[in-house]
């Protein structure tokens, strides 16, 4: 029975490479490869044209590829980024075009998305040396938090927001990617902290999960975006900590660096900015530190940007304590938005430069055979798109940006 | 509607119009009749639900098991197909996608023990069940996030100020609700608001400031009489026997819960079709009744798979 079943499937199936034609590799990680495709089907635009279509396709590995005793099933991850992304559907969250089996992978097909933040970033602080123009910070972080008030009102959170995993289409529109952790927390879940860990990329991390909070919340996600606002501004990452490994025990550590970078220039938490601060696990591992200032006004003045709305806004997304943190809701209809220049959902609007193209290795077209050891793209990012996870995931450039630890 | 905030990512239509799903089903109705569907379902539903029981997972995780389930015989007739296989297999992705992810080896192990007591062997291993969750994704069109009326039931229930102890029942009368066709063919807020109506209603209403409703449900009063049930029996049975005695007790427990509203009213401005209500609640009194017969018809269910399935 089951035999004609599979006939009946693997005869409607349509097999990867008869509807795309890979263009070439962008990058991998621990989760598999990400590469470059057209469609070979091209579509009539409206005026008359042949259209071609572009893609990037993200092939999981299998678990434990080629033993098929051992296989179980679909990843955990790709579960969640194939649930996730199967539903949602808004302008600022890149979209799934379909998702293929084939030779017990998951090919998940994006749209495609020319540029990432973290690469811009780069391009800001490595090529053109200046900073990037208000107009498209603003217009970046506008579309970013439009984004992210998306996801919270649709009840998921996405939970490793940074700066290579919000991707930019050549038309200026922000693009958030990499679901594959994100979580829906409407429903009846187990504490959303079990069997995964800490998550969020260590720079990113808020000070309550920092301070062993077990819950993650749309706080955590605001926090994230609060320093990738500044990374915006700085060109560099605000609180550029260095994490503590776990132990043998696998016990999680105490994050002392980190906490001393985002005290740095916040100053350390009183219990007047958060009341609630005692009840934080690791409150007692604060009396450790002396007292800090708080600079956020001089780092800010020390930016390209005058604007004092924007500051009232970078400091309301780091506020310590997590109940009077800005929502993404509150965040997009704050002040600093009605200002000059107002901003636009495409963010490249008049710009006279154009960023470098995402780098694709034409030679690694194959998406059977693994890329050359050493054609892993320098400087490229964007999970969704590459990623910047895992031990092949990036390069010097990026001044060593710390893989998020996952479970 | 407020209660409309719980499915907002509900993008792709996975239900159906009566016709629809009788469409569906032409083929298996080649081999069997509508009511041995019926005993089919439930016989599965049952299989899945004994699965999560023994797996010790939440209810939430069987009822999203038994949907891909059902959308998997929309698309699929069972005579093609393994059921118990497509069975495991929703179960071990349900676990997965509801974030209680159990291993591969401890479902498959489950099932056997199962499938051992009902006089059946399940002699699937690990690729087996690997390969038919990729034909399952395909199947549901990789749509894997269900909505369940669980959540609908408790906020409908605390707008209505309903007592604990019909919530309770109505949640009962939900998960028996995964044993009908219901799940293909209505949204879950209205799966809810009939399970609502099945508990409140037919106990007269009257503890919720309305007198009137009995006539609403007029309609029922014979099939309720002749009900009994597993699962939510003794919910239903004791609506059926207040609804019988409900001239009498009229007024005994007005006060018990000061913030009731007018059940009727409620129900109108909810801004659900009554109609499908009725039917949702019609459905689920006529799974009691076949339900009720199940111990007799262990021998029954056996026929009628192999004649479905041979």
């Amino acid at each position: 029975m089951l035999a004609e079943f599979r006939t009946k499937r693997e005869t409607e199936r349509i097999r990867v490479e008869e509807k795309y034609q890979v263009i070439g590799f962008i990058s991998s990680g621990t989760y598999g490869r990400v590469y470059k495709a057209r469609a070979k089907k091209t579509v009539k635009s409206a005026d008359g044209e042949e259209k071609e279509l572009v893609y990037a396709i993200k092939k999981f590995k299998p678990d434990k590829e080629g033993d098929i005793h051992t296989y179980t099933g679909i990843s955990q991850s790709a579960c969640r980024e194939i649930s996730l992304c199967r539903e949602l559907q808004h302008q600022n969250i890149i979209s799934l075009q379909e998702v293929l089996l084939e030779d017990n992978s998951i090919h998940m097909v994006f749209e495609y998305a020319e540029h990432d933040f973290l690469q811009i970033i780069h391009h800001h602080s490595q090529n053109e040396r200046k900073p990037i123009p208000e107009f498209t910070i603003k217009s970046f972080l506008w579309q970013l938090l439009n984004g992210v008030a998306y996801l919270h009102a649709n009840w998921v959170l996405h939970r490793d927001l940074k700066p290579a995993n919000i991707l930019v289409t050549a038309d200026g529109v922000v693009k958030i990617g990499d679901l594959g952790l994100a979580r829906i927390y409407e429903r009846p879940l187990q504490p959303l902290f079990n069997g995964d860990k800490v998550v969020v990329t260590i720079w990113y991390r808020a000070p309550e999960l920092l301070l062993g909070s077990r819950h993650y919340t749309k706080a955590i996600d605001i926090w994230a975006v609060g320093c990738i606002f500044a990374e915006l501004l700085t060109l560099r990452p605000i609180f550029k900590g260095e994490e503590a490994k776990m132990d043998n025990k696998k016990n999680v550590p105490f994050q002392k660096n980190q906490l001393t970078k985002i005290f740095d220039v916040l100053g350390k938490p009183t219990k007047e900015q958060w009341p609630t601060i005692d009840q934080q696990p690791e409150y007692h591992n604060l009396s450790s530190f002396r007292s800090y200032p708080n600079r956020l006004r001089e780092f800010y003045n020390s930016c390209s940007s005058n604007s004092d709305a924007g500051f009232g806004l970078l400091s309301e997304m780091l506020e310590y304590d997590p109940v009077r943190r800005i929502t993404a809701e509150g965040a997009l209809h704050h002040p600093y938005f009605d200002e000059d220049p107002k901003p636009s959902m495409d963010s490249f609007e008049g710009q006279r430069f154009q960023y470098p193209l995402r780098v694709v290795k034409s030679e690694d077209n194959d998406m059977k055979v693994p890329p050359a050891a050493n054609s892993t793209v320098q400087g490229q990012a964007g999970a969704t798109h590459g990623g910047t996870r895992g031990k092949h995931g990036h390069s010097g450039k990026d001044e060593g940006r710390p893989p998020k630890r996952r479970v | 509607m407020f209660m409309l905030i719980f499915m907002p990512l509900f993008r792709t239509n996975w239900l159906l119009s009566r016709q629809a799903l009788a469409e569906c089903r032409k083929i298996d109705r080649q081999y069997v009749t509508e009511e041995e569907l019926m005993r089919v379902n439930i016989w599965f539903a049952q299989i899945i639900t004994d699965l999560g029981r023994s797996l010790q997972v939440r209810q939430v995780i069987v009822a999203t098991a038994i949907t891909y389930f059902k959308r998997f015989y929309t698309k699929n007739s069972f005579r093609n197909t393994e059921p118990n296989l497509v069975a495991a297999t929703c179960m071990y992705l349900a676990c997965k996608i509801e974030e209680s992810p159990q291993h591969i080896k401890a479902v498959i192990t489950d099932m056997k023990t199962i499938m051992q007591e009902k006089g059946e062997p399940f002699s699937y291993d690990n690729p087996k069940v690997a390969e038919m969750e990729f034909y399952l994704l395909e199947e549901l069109n990789f749509n894997m996030i269900v909505y369940h009326p669980y959540r609908s039931l408790m906020t409908l229930a605390q707008d209505l100020g309903t007592k604990n102890e019909d919530v309770h029942w109505a949640w009962y009368v939900i998960n028996d609700s995964y044993r009908t066709d219901m799940c293909l063919l209505y949204p879950p807020h209205v799966i809810a608001a009939a399970a609502l109506y099945l508990q409140i209603a037919l106990k007269g209403g009257a503890q919720y400031g309305d007198y009137s409703l009995t006539s609403m449900n007029t309609a029922n009063n014979s099939s309720v009489a002749g009900v009994t049930t597993r699962g939510a029996k003794r919910g239903a049975a004791a609506a059926a026997s207040n609804n019988n005695n409900n001239n009498n007790n009229i007024n005994t427990s007005v006060n018990e819960t000061p913030k009731v509203k007018d059940i009727r009213l409620w129900f109108a401005q909810l801004n659900v079709d009554l109609e499908q209500i009725i039917d949702i609640v019609q459905e689920i009194i006529s799974l009691y009744k076949l339900w009720s017969e199940e111990d007799k018809q262990n021998e029954k269910i056996r026929d009628i798979l192999n004649k479905l399935l041979k």
